[in-house]
């Protein structure tokens, strides 16, 4: 989200509305907006109805790999600070983009939780929906 | 589960948002705007 904040206004350019999905508490969902400063308004999803609607997964599995277990252990040697649990920590997340029609364009569901798209991925597939002149 | 896939109709949601609105995602699709959206974890 930090890498993805100061493109607002690019992200505004491109016509594109950019929403964060949070199943967390609304305490918690400001508390986050806080600490990132994030500019995205925050859509709640307290039942997690819409991640199952897209499709993303729920797995204790690969929520606690090897992989996410050093990349956490990482960021504390970099001296970052853990915020303590604020709720499913099973849950996987991910990004989609979506056209002005309501047709999928983009997929890229979390296969664990250091996984994101990049943002040039993202880019190239907004600017492809942008109408030619 | 069912996977979404590229050229699939998203499904729509009505969503409450954290400022106190309501939004359906097909407003933005109205409105001429395409979607981003970002599913975040646990927020740690």
């Amino acid at each position: 989200m930090t890498q993805l904040a100061p493109l607002h206004q690019e992200f505004a350019a491109l016509n594109t509305q950019v929403f964060t999905v949070t199943f967390g508490h609304p305490y918690w969902a400001q508390a986050w907006l806080q600490e990132t400063q994030s500019p995205f308004p925050v859509l709640l999803d307290p039942t997690q109805d819409v991640y199952r609607l897209y499709g993303l997964d729920h797995s204790a599995v690969r929520s606690w790999s090897v992989k996410t277990l050093l990349y956490y252990a990482r960021a504390l040697i970099r001296g970052e600070k853990l915020i303590e649990n604020r709720g499913d920590t099973h849950q996987l997340g991910g990004n989609f983009i979506i056209d002005n029609q309501g047709v999928v364009q983009f997929v890229y569901p979390s296969r664990d939780p250091t996984d994101r798209p990049t943002i040039a991925a993202m880019m190239t597939v907004l600017k492809r929906l942008q109408p030619t002149s | 589960m069912t996977k979404l896939a590229v050229g699939q109709r998203a499904p729509d949601y009505q969503f409450n948002t954290l400022a106190g609105e309501s939004i359906a995602l097909s407003d933005t699709w109205r409105k001429g705007n395409h979607t981003l959206l970002i599913f975040l974890r646990h927020l740690a």
